[in-house]
């Protein structure tokens, strides 16, 4: 630690500076150096560059009045009133009543996809049955199912969970389906040679292969739940975010609206980086997991 | 006592095996092991070798004939036999670590003892430094020892080696040959050794099968009686050494002349 902090004020202290030009260059390749040695910062710095420009080019966009400024206020005041909103505010409660109904339809979307898809993946004749059926289904905008929904449960919880149970089930079930489908045979003669029954040959080969699909179904899932979520408050008044930016919206709070709509990409990004986290320490051996 | 000793470990008695009446695989194969025999079984590529393991290890029941244990019958894989296969990437599990796969067949047993076999697997094969890797961690050579491992912690009277040495580069197959060699005498067992290469047939049987090309019939069983232990220079480089691999070498290139001879017969129809 010491012996580090004595390096680094020799490096400023006694480097000689003749000029500015020499001192930037020394200043450029050191931060090369550092990229290099830490790839995961490189990939922060690049991606901050990234949010940076984009902010040029909404502050851009505002100058030169493409946009009338006042439906595009300034990035700071979007920002500010977010940070408003959440300490305390109301967007702070909007976020949580969302959450509220995202999870547990996330839930009910996993459980019940798990499920579907190692029954299909097991049951050819299950599968058969129902191809035609789920192949109908899939494609099937959620949204449009919407007017169904409100007709059938009404407005409520469980009309939203429903909804985004419908939208999210997929990616699960096809996923998991496809995980149990493609354990390789190898892997199930050697539990047979070792002795294993089929029931532990399930609970010991299938099942731990295929976590690594159920994970890649529910990240894609999570995103998907959340729009079903907010598309749901939108049209239907149910309390969170999506309501919150209908709500702002019709009062003319532009700048309560742009905030919240900040407020839910970063929820989304939240939401995918934390599934990530979870896969890399839950399945460490996943190949998407192993170092390099 | 003495008939019981005289009892092979294994008899192929007529083994027929078809995919389809069009597809014949296996046809009368016949031969017997015993007990600590290293038998290497060899033949042209394609002939069937591998459908003749998965017979014997009952992952597949052949069509004719029987396989017969110490004079009996059995019907799925058998706790007295394990295998080794080639590809080691699609056998060990990913998902747990090296110790872990070592001690997946090990169940049943008391924990202490288990881990007790685990250890002295793990260190029969050189892998205790690795014990706390992931498989996918190490290199082709580890991986087939960490595959050994797994395959004689059981304590299986019969080992099955389907081209063990296959995948690996040829200093770590010659590593591999001593190792194999030296576990199975130390340990007395009775090896099946299904392989490709010719050289490591000689070097490591006791009898090399030869068989023909598909369907697979036993073209003629040559008992290697190069003293042990064998010694990869000095045993290769021996008269006797080298007047079997001739032997066998003949046999197999004759099948292989007469596979490819059918093969363009058949691309000209």
């Amino acid at each position: 630690m010491e012996g580090a902090r004595v390096t680094f004020r020799s490096d400023t202290v006694d480097a000689p500076a003749p000029n500015i030009l020499t001192w930037l260059f020394r200043r450029v390749g050191s931060l090369n150096e550092l990229l290099k040695i830490s790839p995961r910062l490189g990939v922060l710095v690049k991606g901050a560059a990234g949010v940076a420009g984009a902010i040029l080019i909404w502050e851009l966009i505002r100058a030169l009045r493409i946009v009338d400024p006042r439906d595009l206020p300034a990035f700071l005041a979007i920002f500010r009133t977010a940070l408003q909103g959440l300490w305390g505010g109301e967007l702070a409660v909007a976020i949580v009543a969302t959450i509220g109904s995202w999870a547990p339809g996330l839930f009910i979307a996993a459980v019940l996809g798990v499920a579907a898809g190692i029954a299909l993946a097991l049951m050819p004749r299950l599968e058969v049955a129902t191809r035609p059926l789920l192949e109908f289904l899939r494609p099937i905008p959620s949204v449009a199912l919407i007017p169904v929904a409100l007709l059938v449960l009404g407005i409520g919880l469980q009309m939203q969970l429903f909804m985004i149970a419908f939208a999210s089930i997929w990616p699960v079930l096809f996923s998991t389906k496809a995980g149990v489908e493609s354990v390789d045979p190898r892997f199930l003669e050697t539990g047979r040679v070792l002795g294993l029954g089929k029931a532990a040959r399930m609970a010991r080969i299938v099942l731990p292969s295929t976590l690594p699909f159920v994970a890649t179904g529910l990240r894609t899932a999570s995103a998907i739940a959340l729009v079903l979520a907010i598309t749901v408050e939108m049209l239907t008044g149910r309390p969170g975010i999506g309501f919150y930016i209908e709500n702002v919206r019709l009062n003319g709070l532009i700048t309560e609206m742009w905030a919240a709509i900040l407020v839910t990409g970063v929820l989304g990004y939240l939401v995918n980086a934390l599934f990530m986290a979870l896969e890399r320490i839950a399945l460490p051996w996943s190949p998407e997991n192993r170092e390099r | 006592m003495g008939a019981a000793m005289s009892e092979p470990i294994l008899v192929m008695n007529k083994v027929g095996k078809a995919y389809s009446a069009a597809v014949p695989i296996l046809r009368d194969v016949s031969f017997s092991q015993a007990p600590g025999e290293f038998v290497a079984v060899v033949g042209p590529s394609g002939c069937g070798k591998t459908t003749m393991l998965r017979c014997i290890a009952a992952l597949m029941q052949p069509d004719q004939g029987e396989v017969l244990h110490l004079g009996q019958q059995f019907g799925d894989p058998p706790p007295w036999l394990s295998i080794v296969f080639q590809d080691y990437n699609r056998s060990l599990f990913p998902w747990l670590s090296v110790r872990q796969n070592v001690g997946f067949g090990l169940r049943k047993i008391d924990r202490r003892e288990r881990d007790e076999r685990v250890e002295q697997a793990l260190s029969a094969v050189n892998l205790t430094h690795a014990a706390d890797l992931y498989p996918w961690q190490l290199s082709g050579g580890m991986q087939q020892r960490c595959a050994l491992a797994r395959s004689i912690v059981v304590r299986p009277q019969l080992l099955l080696l389907d081209e063990p040495f296959a995948s690996v580069d040829a200093q770590t197959r010659i590593d591999l040959q001593d190792m194999v060699m030296d576990i199975c005498k130390k340990m007395s067992l009775s090896t099946l050794l299904v392989t490709h290469d010719i050289d490591e047939a000689v070097f490591m049987a006791d009898k090399v099968v030869v068989l023909s090309t598909r369907p697979a019939q036993v073209v003629e069983q040559i008992e290697i009686d190069l003293p042990h232990p064998r010694d990869q220079l000095t045993t290769k480089e021996s008269p006797e050494f080298l007047r079997l691999r001739h032997r066998v070498y003949t046999l197999v290139r004759h099948q292989a002349q007469k596979s490819a001879a059918a093969h363009t017969e058949r691309e000209d129809q």
